[in-house]
């Protein structure tokens, strides 16, 4: 198994309750460094509120969660972002009412200082921060391939291009895990095709890497780790084949979207 | 010089100097009344010094509204009250500083006394919307809407019932606070009103500078990640409720200062322009002169003024009969209009309607040229 | 695209309209607008002088700006009527200068809007624009007292028709303000007359029921120093809003044990809880303020309810029953029929505090010598104004004005008043006890 390395992200034991409804049960399961992790499982098994737990979008009820060694779960979301957990978003969460570099620029914002009153009055600080975060933003959005959008309203561009600027944007932050909230919803195939390359690209450069995913392909060409949730529990973990081989998993996908390969 | 231009290297800079051309020929025209033609003649006599100098006064308090409401989408229906909280606090201050806090003749009758006053109004507003912002900014669209509505009532209560106590001596009821001195600079008073001019202008023009610098910043691009998405925002690092209260802070603080400059403008303050339909009236400049816009600021307070001037004094030549009543249908007709064709505002959406004639332009030229980027 | 097309056809007419407007001539009409509406035009010199013998001069000018709209409407409407139905005869008549010399007045009407920052806009344009000798401006107190500092820095003589001391008294210094003149009694003239009245009846306690409003809050205040001054116990007081229907607050009134219920409430609020007191208390007197003084307010209660209310009030609204030795009898009389020939409603005193404020300004008019620069013309009515009225009957009261005074009026310019029949009635001292 994979437990061998020192984990980036540990996720002990934890719950989450909605309202009676326990989303989250029990989950424990390690990220080692380096390697992309998938996250997978049936629609309702509680990917998504997984990752708004990480990320501190949502509380836990009980539980750790450790990231580098310390406990993260019960802090604010920008504070776990501080500590290098950067996410996209599943429905996009694009800002429509700024340019694609703009969008990339708030990416960067935890690396800048300048305030208010620098910002006002263009302080000499303000203003070389302002230089160096329009020369790094235009690196980020050459990465995904997306320069030459780079003034366009981010609103305007179409719904593939807007998958690849949140993925800038959160490269931006400068990440040492990555969470992707199922980057090739909506994708067509060429484009996830390119996503599949970034990703491993992404990896080779050394970061580490949480993929909630739907298409299958995509996981099982890219993770080196799998773990499969139902019903708010793990039911499985291991590499893809491990987890394909695995009993539990092939009962919960029988007869759902496990053979469809889905959308 | 360079330091200067370095100032406004990043706003939209030829718009800037167009709008100060603009205001100093104006004021050229009223001092010097080239062959006896002064600043009210350009318009027949319906726009007069005095709207100028409260277009100026209103744009400082507009460009904070709008990066409240306009670039961090946080709906405040109660601005009127900071505006009130500045042009009171000077009025007091100024007015009454001698009889209501003891403050010495002396120090009343020196020039820098209303400038301090105004410098502290300013800081008293600001932490006043820190503090208030910090939760009631956690509530969101309806809900904040009403918590700044309710915020605006109680101040605007406040000033008519004299803050609570028996009497008229500290804002005067309904009657307000009168005799507050005109600004001066040691011994150059900023007064008549052709000086206040340059003098409001100077300060609006200044205060869309640093508006524009800093929505083009790190900090004006973290407040309209706000706006955008808020989770998103967040998952990028921002502090959105520190950066809401911050910038809730910041539009106070410019309402306040607009409220003092209002106060040594008038010369006597009085409850009913700082109400719930003050804060309306706010609001509704904003939108028409374009919300997330710093320009909206001055186009929107300049359209409404205008409109409110000329309705004023030519639509009763116009409609016979016309009463204020008609003014002000007419008034909301035309609200109502500029709301359905450009609901982005006037600024933006004449942007949007450029822009989308050009790029139609340019399609077809590109039959021909081969187009360019 | 259509919604492309109909916006830049709305946008072109009203481009085309705004022209329309800047482009017309002020002098000149428009060609739908009413005659009647001549004098609200924007001004010019445009003496369309009548025929007389004497030489014609330059027309003068009145700036009148009363509350045409907003929260003071419904006092500014009786004034704005006054005001026209005064301008058709002066622009025709004019005043005749100490010199022969026969000047057209012209009055310039705005609308304050009740909005101190219009106000002061319009006051400005007046004084800037329009060049005119005097003000006549402001329905409410806070409106009057923005317009204080713009005319005081312009050297115009001001005339407020409202009511409040700090219009012409510093409240700082108590000082005189040079320039400002007013023509409404105060709600301290109206609480004197109740604590008379209260004296003479034999009572000691009385309940004050307020409206929330400047008006209302005002009431109370004042009656809270002329009763202290009278030795009458406020024994109760309630506040109540002014779109209210339901009064919790008058369960008191029974408790309290006061002998009488002050109200200070204008129509249709005054009206309003006038009924909830009667239904509750059938036989408890109730003593209204002068802003009551109209007919609405007792039409709006019904007369049964109202019969035997008492108030002090212009004596405008009692001008057919007022003694014949009453030194306004004349004017008044002449007032309230001129005004409800005009505008075919009932007189009221507010219409009042327009008339002696303009009127004050047209005889100050008539001082001017010819051929005066406008400043000059300015401080002349200024002067006029405080040295040259003395004894003067107006609707309000006998005007006696100084260099210490600018106002003049004391509170026995006032008369009491009860409602007879369904109308309000002179009741003099003399008949009170009874």
């Amino acid at each position: 198994m994979t437990g061998d390395q020192s984990p980036m992200l540990s996720v002990c034991g934890v719950y989450k309750e909605f309202g009676g409804l326990m989303a989250v049960n029990g989950v424990s399961f390690n990220i080692p460094a380096g390697k992309v992790t998938a996250l997978i499982g049936p629609n309702g098994a509680g990917k998504t509120t997984l990752f708004n737990l990480v990320t501190g979008h949502h509380s836990v009820t009980r539980g750790e969660i450790r990231f580098g060694g310390g406990r993260i779960d019960g802090l604010a979301p920008h504070e776990i972002a501080a500590k290098g957990i950067v996410r996209t978003f599943q429905n996009l969460q694009i800002f429509g009412n700024m340019t694609a570099l703009e969008n990339v620029m708030v990416g960067l914002h935890l690396q800048g200082r300048s305030g208010m009153l620098a910002a006002s009055l263009r302080l000499k600080s303000a203003r070389m921060e302002e230089e160096e975060f329009h020369a790094k933003a235009r690196d980020y959005l050459e990465r995904v391939n997306l320069l030459s959008r780079a003034d366009e309203d981010a609103g305007s561009l179409p719904y593939g291009e807007q998958r690849r600027l949140e993925i800038a944007r959160a490269l931006a932050a400068k990440p040492r895990l990555l969470l992707l909230d199922e980057p090739a919803a909506g994708l067509s195939h060429p484009e996830t095709i390119a996503l599949d390359d970034l990703i491993c690209k992404l990896r080779d450069d050394g970061l580490t890497i949480l993929l909630v995913e739907h298409d299958m392909d995509l996981v099982m060409g890219v993770a080196d780790k799998v773990v499969v949730l139902q019903y708010g529990t793990k039911i499985a973990e291991g590499t893809p084949a491990e987890v394909q081989a695995d009993a539990n998993v092939i009962q919960a996908y029988l007869g759902s979207d496990w053979q469809a390969g889905d959308a | 010089m360079k330091n200067l231009s370095r100032l406004f290297a990043n706003t939209n800079a030829a718009g800037w100097l167009a709008l100060t051309a603009i205001v100093l020929l104006m004021g050229w025209i009223e001092i010097a009344a080239p062959s006896g033609f002064d600043f009210a003649d350009l318009s027949g006599g319906v726009i007069t010094m005095d709207t100028m100098v409260r277009i100026a006064i209103l744009t400082v308090v507009l460009v904070g509204l709008n990066l409240v409401m306009g670039y961090a989408g946080q709906v405040s229906l109660g601005h009127a009250a900071f505006y009130g909280i500045g042009a009171y606090v000077s009025a007091i201050f100024t007015a009454r500083g001698h009889s209501l806090f003891g403050v010495s003749q002396s120090v009343m009758a020196s020039w820098q006394w209303p400038w301090f006053v105004m410098f502290a109004g300013m800081a008293f507003s600001t932490t006043l919307a820190y503090v208030i912002g910090k939760p009631i900014l956690r509530l969101r669209g309806h809900y904040l809407a009403m918590a700044t509505l309710g915020l605006g009532i109680m101040v605007y209560i406040l000033f008519r019932e004299n803050m609570g106590v028996q009497g008229d001596h500290i804002t005067g009821s309904y009657d307000g606070v009168s005799g507050i001195p005109r600004l001066r600079v040691g011994e150059f008073e900023i007064w008549p009103i052709s000086r206040y001019y340059f003098f409001a202008w100077l300060v609006a023009l200044g205060v869309m500078a640093l508006g524009m610098n800093l929505i083009n910043s790190r900090t004006g691009r973290a407040l309209r990640a706000v706006h955008g998405s808020e989770v998103a925002a967040q998952a990028m690092g921002v502090d959105v409720a520190a950066y809401k209260a911050r910038v809730f802070a910041l539009g106070a603080a410019l309402a306040s200062l607009g409220g003092s400059m209002y106060a040594h403008f008038q010369a006597a303050v009085s409850p009913s322009p700082f109400s719930f339909g003050g804060s309306l009236e706010l609001v509704v400049m904003s939108s028409v002169g374009g919300l997330a816009s710093i320009w909206g600021a001055p186009f929107g307070v300049t359209i409404i003024l205008f409109l409110k001037e000329f309705l004023r004094s030519r639509l009763r030549v116009l409609l016979s009969g016309a009463s204020g009543e008609h003014e002000i249908i007419f008034y909301g007709l035309l609200l109502i209009v500029i709301m359905i064709f450009l609901p982005e505002g006037i600024v933006i959406g004449a942007m949007k309607r450029w822009k989308a004639w050009q790029a139609r332009g340019r399609k077809e030229t590109a039959l021909s040229e081969g187009g360019k980027a | 695209m259509n919604k492309n097309r109909l916006f830049v056809t709305f946008c072109g007419v009203v481009l085309v309209a705004l022209l329309l407007a800047a482009c017309q001539p002020a002098a000149t009409e428009a060609p739908t607008a009413a005659p009647t509406e001549a004098p609200t035009e924007a001004p010019t010199e445009a003496p369309t002088a009548a025929p007389t013998e004497a030489p014609v001069g330059e027309t003068y000018k009145i700036g009148f700006a009363p509350a045409i709209t907003g929260p003071g409407a419904s006092l500014g409407d009786p004034e704005h009527q006054t005001g026209k139905m005064l301008a058709e005869k002066l622009m025709t008549e004019g005043v005749v200068g100490p010199d022969g010399v026969m000047h057209p007045v012209e009055i310039i009407i705005y609308d304050t809007e009740t909005n101190p920052d219009a106000a002061v806009s319009v006051v400005r344009k007046m004084i800037e624009e329009d060049k005119v000798q005097v003000v006549v401006a402001g329905t409410t107190s806070g409106v009057s007292m923005a317009i204080v500092p713009i005319a005081t820095e312009a050297g115009v003589a001001y005339i407020s028709m409202a009511s409040a001391g700090a219009i012409v008294n510093d409240p700082e210094t108590g000082a005189v303000r040079e320039w400002v003149f007013k023509t409404a009694q105060d709600n301290y003239a109206s609480a004197k007359w109740q604590a008379d009245y209260i004296t003479a009846m034999g009572w000691t306690s009385v309940c004050h029921i307020y409206q929330n409003s400047g008006y209302g809050n005002d009431t109370f205040k004042q009656a809270t120093t002329a009763f202290g001054e009278a030795g009458i116990t406020i024994a109760y007081s309630a506040a109540f809003e002014s779109a209210a229907t339901e009064f919790p607050a008058l369960a008191e009134v029974g408790t309290s044990g006061c002998q009488a219920v002050v109200v200070g409430a204008i129509p249709p609020a005054s009206s309003t809880v006038s009924v909830a007191i009667r239904e509750q208390y059938p036989d408890i007197p109730i003593i209204h303020g002068h802003g009551t003084c109209n007919q609405d307010h007792i039409d709006l209660m019904g007369s049964d309810v109202a019969e035997g209310m008492v108030s002090p009030c212009g004596k405008v609204m009692v001008a057919d029953t007022l003694p014949d030795d009453d030194p306004q009898k004349e004017i008044v009389t002449q007032y309230a029929a001129d005004y409800t020939a005009f505008t075919g409603k009932p007189v009221n005193t507010f219409g009042g505090h327009g008339w002696d404020a303009l009127m004050l300004a047209v005889n100050a008019l008539a001082t001017l010598p010819d051929g005066q620069d406008l400043a000059t013309q300015r401080a002349g009515v200024r002067d006029a104004i405080e040295n040259g009225v003395t004894g003067w009957p107006g609707i309000s009261g006998v005007y006696n004005l100084s260099a210490e005074d600018h106002f003049s009026l004391d509170y026995l310019s006032l008369v009491f008043v009860k409602v007879v029949d369904g109308k309000w009635v002179y009741y003099p001292q003399e008949e009170w006890a009874k």
